[in-house]
């Protein structure tokens, strides 16, 4: 479906908003929507599959839902997804999430379909780009190249919050499914072919994944811990027409977080660590194992100066073992809420390390990135 | 005696909150409780419970009354209008909920809390006491239970 491809964002979002200022409800369906358009300049090297180095256009996002409350128990519901990043998305429509979600008692709760795949505090909410202040959350622990692969998995989780009367609350969700690409626009297909890697799709190990919050009896403190493990079959073809595989065998992530708030000053810092193992095979014969390990962090903060203007910055840290490098990442960001529906940001980056590229060299120059986006939601 | 008990748990709330707030929280007259630990208001107007006290389901109700809903959520709910506007848009795009009703005047806020089972909502306290119920909202770290 290319019903977005040559279509303004900008004209979308006129239309949209000539519709209603705010969400839609019609009876029991309620209706909300969003869309962006964003521009990336860098210095050295490229934001992942971006043309940044000359400046780019090519990164927007397009989503809207529906949903509605069957019952007291049952809800459903579904966003659509269009987005663009570079070589990714090209604004492919994607079903971003459509689950059926029961919830028996506070404490159970259960949804299948296609749902979010926790992967740090905010995972849930990576395409939303009204509900923070940066425009990109730290790629350490969110992988903006891979986002289209961890979003979300097609399968079943059960989740509760377990209420008490000295130690807060703690809220719980164990998950199961299969991730599911688009081959042809996904961020995988812009990973291996940065490393020279032919990509026609992708055969998906199951997926597991545990997420753990405590919202402490501190006001505005919560911890969380969250555990996940993955693996696929990355297939693709040889120049000779012969076929290639990376394995990559179950990779186990595990992430630690906390956030405060406090009066208008929002916290966060949030660690990952992950290890796996690939193997490669060309025509069937198993030419390569690279075992490989990942640990990093981020340390986040924003303040919230007044109705129109929010503040903030970060800073994050990745050492990759196998590769031997290692990156650190300065942020700053600013948000002007322009109206309760329209918002527009800009972002500075001071980078220290090749993470975040395609086309640098190992221990490639310091460099720095800008960015600015606009979002208009209801 | 309607109006007796009114005044006594108004008194009661008094007691517990009125001392640094004008805004006390309501709930429908058939609730089965007068008071709620405020972590527990917490709980439901930040989404992470759905139930009463007495087990029926919440049905939360916000104002868009700036200054009362800036007081409600900074007295009880512990968090800035833009904090609580994010976590509900949050829910929302997430598919996890829906946000608050919300009423542009206290007279449409109490009307629907007078004839809804399981709403809570709040308003500021007069000497007008509307058919609804006010609760004790209490505090455990402060000692005011």
């Amino acid at each position: 479906m290319k019903i977005f491809k040559h279509t303004s964002p900008i004209v979308l979002a006129l239309s949209i908003g000539a519709l209603s200022a705010t969400a839609a409800d019609f009876g029991d369906l309620e209706i909300h929507g969003f869309i962006s358009q964003g521009y990336v300049k860098s210095s050295e090297y490229n934001y992942f599959s971006l043309k940044s180095k000359e400046g780019s256009l090519q990164f927007n996002e397009m989503g809207i839902n529906f949903s509605t409350e069957l019952s007291d128990e049952l809800r459903a519901g579904i966003q659509i997804l269009s987005r663009d990043f570079g070589e990714a998305g090209n604004n492919q429509v994607t079903i971003d999430w459509a689950y059926g979600d029961y919830l028996y008692r506070d404490w159970l709760g259960f949804r299948a379909g296609r749902v979010k795949t926790p992967a740090g505090l905010y995972s849930d909410t990576r395409d939303i780009d009204m509900v923070r202040t940066s425009i990109f959350l730290p790629t350490v622990v969110y992988e903006e190249s891979l986002r289209d692969f961890h979003v979300a998995v097609n399968g079943a989780e059960i989740y509760g919050t377990i209420a008490t009367d000295d130690l807060g609350s703690f809220q719980y969700l164990a998950q199961a499914g299969y991730s599911d690409v688009d081959s042809q626009n996904s961020g995988l297909k812009t990973f291996y072919a940065a490393k020279g890697t032919p990509f026609d799709g992708l055969d998906p190990d199951m997926t597991y994944a545990f997420k753990f919050i405590w919202n402490t009896p501190l006001d505005g403190l919560r911890l969380g811990t969250i555990y996940k493990r993955f693996g696929y079959t990355a297939l693709g073809t040889m120049a000779n027409g012969l076929p290639t595989e990376r394995n990559l065998h179950p990779m186990n992530v595990g992430i630690i977080s906390a956030e405060y708030l406090y009066g208008n000053l929002a916290l966060a810092a949030e660690g990952v660590h992950r290890r796996g193992r690939i193997s490669i095979a060309n025509n069937n014969i198993n030419v390569a194992n690279l075992l490989f390990e990942d640990i990093g962090g981020y340390v986040s903060g924003s303040y919230r100066c007044n109705d129109w203007l929010e503040l903030g910055t970060s800073y994050s840290y990745l050492d990759e073992q196998l590769s031997g490098n290692i990156t650190h990442d300065i942020a700053l960001s600013s948000r002007f809420d322009l109206t309760d529906n329209w918002i527009l940001k800009f972002e500075g980056h001071y980078v220290n390390g090749v993470a975040n590229t395609f086309d640098a060299p190992v221990n490639g120059d310091d460099w720095l990135m800008f960015a600015m986006k606009t979002t208009f939601s209801f | 005696m309607r109006r007796t008990v009114l005044i006594l748990l108004t008194a009661l709330g008094l007691s517990a909150h009125y001392a640094h707030a004008e805004v006390v929280v309501i709930v429908n007259p058939e609730a089965k409780f007068a008071s709620m630990d405020e972590k527990a208001v917490q709980d439901i107007y930040l989404g992470l419970t759905k139930t009463l006290p007495d087990k029926v389901k919440a049905v939360p109700v916000v104002l868009s009354i700036e200054k009362t809903h800036d007081e409600f959520l900074k007295t009880y709910i512990k968090r800035t209008s833009a904090q609580f506007d994010n976590l509900w848009k949050k829910a929302v795009f997430s598919g996890k909920g829906k946000p608050p009703q919300e009423f542009e005047t206290e007279a449409d806020l109490i009307a629907f809390v007078k004839e809804t089972p399981g709403a809570i909502g709040y308003i500021t306290l007069s000497d007008q006491m509307p058919e609804v119920k006010i609760i004790t909202i209490e505090n455990q770290k402060k000692g005011d239970k």
